[in-house]
This record gives structure tokens, sequence and C-alpha cells, in this order.
């Protein structure tokens, strides 16, 4: 596989087509020396040569600098399909559809904050489930489940959790048009039931952190993020529900695959033509399940603001962004001079439009960033960039080197305040597990696809 | 014990080994019902409060492995207990499985497993039956 790597520039990586047999396009790896001293084993390398054998990808098969393995596709992987001739994958997009990130901001300075962490801190992890059945999510009937997937956000809002203003700044407002509840299996709307408002475990979250540092005062003006005050970014997704969707679209797909005579190098690639009707039925329910996950970020952000009010009041925590990186949009881009309509899958990608907020959450103790998405990666990444910094070392490898008790104190003796659902898995998520976010997110600034604004620091976190 | 679990770079994954295909399926439910839970069978077996049944048919022997370890995570989400199998029949035409066994709370907690995947799947009935299933946490 290495012999096919031909470094560009110092943020690109070409991969040649001849990598595995079967590629229709080459792969292109947003990396520097040091993520492509990262990327050993290969086994992600492969998965962006598989995608780019997929019928009627156009452009690259794309990783960004946080590409590991994945199912099928990479986890960092950005690929886009001919609207018409092309195909929709789940596995392009993941189990957890519409994961991504909400920002929130505030004036309320970090030195007023801090007296009062521990408290907030004890109240989010009292007051925000992260799990299911009693203590859990509080359940909610089938019919109003049924109008979430629909309206997304919207119905949160409508419901008085939440602002006008809210909507105006989530990815598609809130809502993606399009969704099929009817493409939705029973098992997934009863998975969703009992899990609205809830957080999930692994590496979700709920950080507050403080302002540590302005690239572009200008941008974070407009975005309402100010230096030395305090911001809250939530980071999960659409649950059990968009686990579910995924899980019977798998099948459908694999079914269906033969029937159109298409065949995959994985077969957790499995997919159908987009106009087929197991690729519309795959893409309503999607975004089905992206509606529940944006209308998941907004029930939380109504219980952080309801929190934070008590011990603020009058203070707001305004919505500076909120945007998926595990999703596939039917976009318009301009391919070789030419207008075309595509499918864009991004799997721990996120979409960087040029002027919009870019959220990049670090692994546990490290850093976050708020960056711009820009003309550059509209022109050469269908709009896309990174999602996060990228796992390094298994869960394995990870909880051999600490546990979570371990993880909690060395967080601590830094200042940053952990509560967990599960110290067992906690371990998983130490920062050594991932990859130096900073390096990440200046690959994607250097190469022009999303340029930084600010820099965030930990003070306390919630994970499930 | 024939399952142990197995690394991998983003998630996990389970080897499991039997003598047969019901005993396989068996020991991939121990390695799942640990991934879900952090214990093992025995001790799930303490907190045992009720009895139930699993009944699946699917398109082939790998697909017939995922919809069972998904199947145990679903219930697991939706009806709060882990299902521990006492008694699996596994057909092979059509491929089908029918199992009964006990339930035990699994708490309100959030599941570290999202879902079993076809990832890197391997399944034999012959000449030993084994399987690998990586899964997603």
């Amino acid at each position: 596989m290495r012999n096919f790597l031909t470094r560009i520039d110092p943020t690109r990586i070409l991969l040649e087509k001849g990598a595995v047999p079967g590629m229709n396009v080459p792969g292109l790896i947003f990396a520097d020396t040091y993520i492509e001293s990262l990327l050993e084993g290969e086994n992600a390398l492969i998965q962006v040569a598989n995608v780019a054998c997929l019928p009627g990808i156009a452009g690259y098969s794309f990783a960004m600098p946080d590409i590991h393995q994945g199912y099928g596709f990479p986890i960092g992987g950005v690929a886009a399909f001919d609207a018409d001739e092309g195909i929709i994958s789940p596995g392009g997009v993941g189990y957890d559809i519409s994961c991504g990130v909400r920002l929130l901001g505030s004036e309320i300075p970090v030195s007023e904050f801090l007296p009062h962490s521990e408290k907030i801190l004890a109240s989010l992890f009292s007051t925000v489930p992260c799990g299911i059945g009693p203590g859990g999510g509080a359940g909610i009937r089938k019919k109003d489940l049924e109008k979430i997937l629909e309206e997304g956000a919207a119905r949160i809002v409508r419901s008085g959790r939440g602002t006008a203003e809210d909507l105006e700044r989530i990815e598609e407002k809130g809502c993606l048009e399009g969704a099929l509840t009817s493409a939705v299996s029973e098992r997934a709307v009863e998975r969703g039931v009992r899990q609205l408002g809830t957080l999930g475990s692994g590496n979700h979250f709920i950080e507050i952190q403080a302002v540590e540092e302005i690239f572009g005062e200008e941008e974070a003006l407009r975005m309402g993020i100010k230096k030395g005050c305090i911001t809250v970014m939530i980071h999960c997704g659409s649950r059990g529900l968009g686990h579910q969707v995924c899980d019977d679209y798998i099948k459908v797909m694999k079914r269906a695959m033969e029937r159109y005579r298409i065949s995959v190098p994985d077969r957790q690639l499995c997919c159908a033509p987009i106009p087929s009707p197991e690729g519309r039925n795959y893409l309503g329910a999607m975004k089905a399940a992206a509606n529940f996950a944006m209308a998941n970020r907004q029930k939380i952000t109504d219980d952080v603001r309801n929190i934070f009010i008590r011990f603020f009041p009058g203070r707001i925590l305004h919505t500076v962004y909120d945007v998926s990186h595990n999703l596939a949009h039917i976009e318009i881009h301009m391919v070789s001079g030419k207008a075309r309509k595509l499918c864009v899958h991004r799997k721990g990608a996120t979409r960087a439009f040029n002027g919009l907020p870019v959220l990049i959450p670090g692994s546990m103790g490290t850093s976050s960033y708020v960056l711009r998405g820009t003309e550059g990666a509209e022109k050469e990444t269908f709009a896309s960039a990174c999602h996060g910094a990228g796992r390094l070392l298994s869960r394995k490898e990870a909880s051999n080197r600490t546990d979570g008790r371990e993880l909690v104190k060395e967080l601590s003796s830094k200042g940053i305040a952990v509560m967990a659902d599960s110290l067992r898995t906690l371990g998983e998520e130490m920062p050594g597990a991932y990859k130096d976010v900073s390096a990440v997110v200046e690959v994607v600034h250097s190469a022009g696809l999303a340029m930084k604004t600010a820099r965030l620091r930990p003070l306390a976190v919630m994970k499930g | 014990m024939s399952w142990k679990i197995i690394d991998h770079e983003a998630d996990s994954g389970l080897e499991a080994h039997g003598d047969t295909l019901d005993e396989l399926f068996t020991e991939s439910a121990s390695a799942f019902l640990f991934l879900c839970s952090g214990k093992s069978i025995s001790s799930l077996l303490e907190e045992v409060q009720g009895t139930g049944h699993i009944s699946l048919e699917a398109a082939d022997l790998e697909e017939l492995v995922v919809s069972w370890l998904n199947e145990i995570l679903f219930l697991a989400e939706t009806r709060s207990f882990f299902f521990i199998p006492s008694v699996v029949r596994v057909r092979t035409s059509p491929y089908s499985l029918y199992a009964e066994g006990r339930t035990a709370p699994c708490g309100t907690g959030p599941l570290p497993v999202k879902a079993a995947t076809y990832s890197d799947l391997a399944v034999q009935s012959v000449p030993a039956p084994y399987l690998r299933v990586i899964v997603d946490m």
C-alpha cells in the first residue's frame, strides 16, 4: 500500500489508483508527516482505497487527518456519489447517525464559573440522563417521537425548550427535510422512545470549557465566542434509534446489491443506487434519525440552560452552532467545472461550507477547537473537514495503560473535574488514546479547509 | 470458557469457539454480554429475575450471528434486561435460531455497545465452529 502513496505537499498525500483492484478514483489523504507516521497497519488506507471502488464516486476518496479504521468506510472518510448514478451506503454514515456537536457560548467569565464548577457538574450529572429506563430517558409517546423524526430540533423548540435563534444556528435549521418516518422500523422507534434527551456513553460528553485563545477576532465575535468566558460543548448522536436504522439498512442493502449487480470489496460497504427504493428509504430513514439526534442535542441544551440559569440568573447560553459529523447530504458541487448533484457521505467528518463554524472536540483533557469552513474546502473536499482527534490506541490498549479512577485523579490534578457514568469505559477515553488534536487541526488549517477561530480548554466534563 | 475479547483499533470484538453451532452461539452471547455489562455469565446469573426466549430468522449464517447479538442488545435497551441463554438451537436450512434463557436487570446506565457489525466478520461451522465479530462501541 505504501508504494502507492505520493506526497503532493506538506498536507496532502495521494493514494494512487491500483492500490487495490477496482479503484475508480484515487484517494486523497490530508496528513502532515506526524499524521502520516501514525498510519500504521494500513487498515485505514485500505478502507480509503476500497471506498474508491464504489460506483459513481466523484473526485477522490478523501481521508481527513483524524483518519482511523472504521467499518467499511474509514472514520474521517468523505466520499461523494452522483445522485443519479451513484450509491448510498449506511457504512458511509456510521451506526451513530448524526453524531455531532452543539457548542453553546456565553459571557460568563471563567473566574465566575470556577467557584460553582463542582456543583454545576454534579447538577448536570444528576439531570442529564446518560442511559435509559427509570432514571434514564423519560420516555415519550410513539406519536410524539414520530413528530420529532419529521421536525427535528424545531419540535423541541416549539414545545418551549429553546429559541428561534437556536434553530438559525443548527445545521439545516435543525431539521432535514424529506425524513421518512415510514422508513424507520418499529424496532428503531422502540429504542428511540426511551432515549430522547440522553447522552449515551463512550466518547459522548458534556464539557464546560474556557475560551483560551482567539485566532480570528471578527469570526469569533460573529459567533459570540469571547476570550476568558465559558462555553459548553455537547457531543452525542441518535442513540439506539440511529444504531438500529443503520443495522436495519445494512441488511436491506446486503440483500439488494445482488439485484443491482453491485459487488463491494468489504461487506460493510453494502449499498444501493441512490434513486432505488432501498436508497431512497435509507436516505429518508437516515434523515429521520438525524432529526432525532438534533432534537436530542436541543433537549440536552435545554437541560444545561436550566442548570446554568440557577447559578447565573439572566445570563444566556446561546447556540454558537450545531453540526453533525456522521451524515450523508444531497448537495450541489462543482466537479471538473460542472455543477453536479452529489450524495456526500461524511463519516467522522464535518461539513465545512464557507464561513460556517466547524466544531472539533478534543479528547478528554485536551483542547477543543472552533474553526470556520472555507471556499477552499468547497472546491477541494466537497466542503468537508475533520471531526476530532482520531483514535490512536485501541480501547484495550488504552484501558491497559490507565483505569477510570486514575484518569479522574490525573485530570483533577490539571484542574479538570470529571464525572462519569461508567469508570469502566472511562479509561478507554484517556487523552493519549487519541492523536494530538492540535496537530489534526493544524493540518486542515494549513490545507485551507477550515481556519482556526478559537481554542477551548476543558474545565469540567460529564461522560456517559 | 470458549470465548475471548479481541482488540480492534477503534472498538472491540469477540471470538468464540464451540463443538456445535448451538454452543458457538451460546459462547458468543457470553462474550457479547461481557462487552455490554462488564460482567461474566456467572455474575449475571446471580442477578436473575425472570425468563425469556428469542426467535430469529436470517438469510445466512453471518446475518444470523449479527442478528442474534443485536437482539440481545435490543432487549437490553428496550426491556432493560440482559438475556442469558441456557438453550440455543441453530438451524441452517433455513437459517434460524431459537433460544430460551434467563433475564437479569441491566440498570439504567448507557450501554457501551452500539451494535455487532459485519466488519471483519468470520463464521464457520466446519471443520470446527468458530466466529469473530467486531463490535461498535
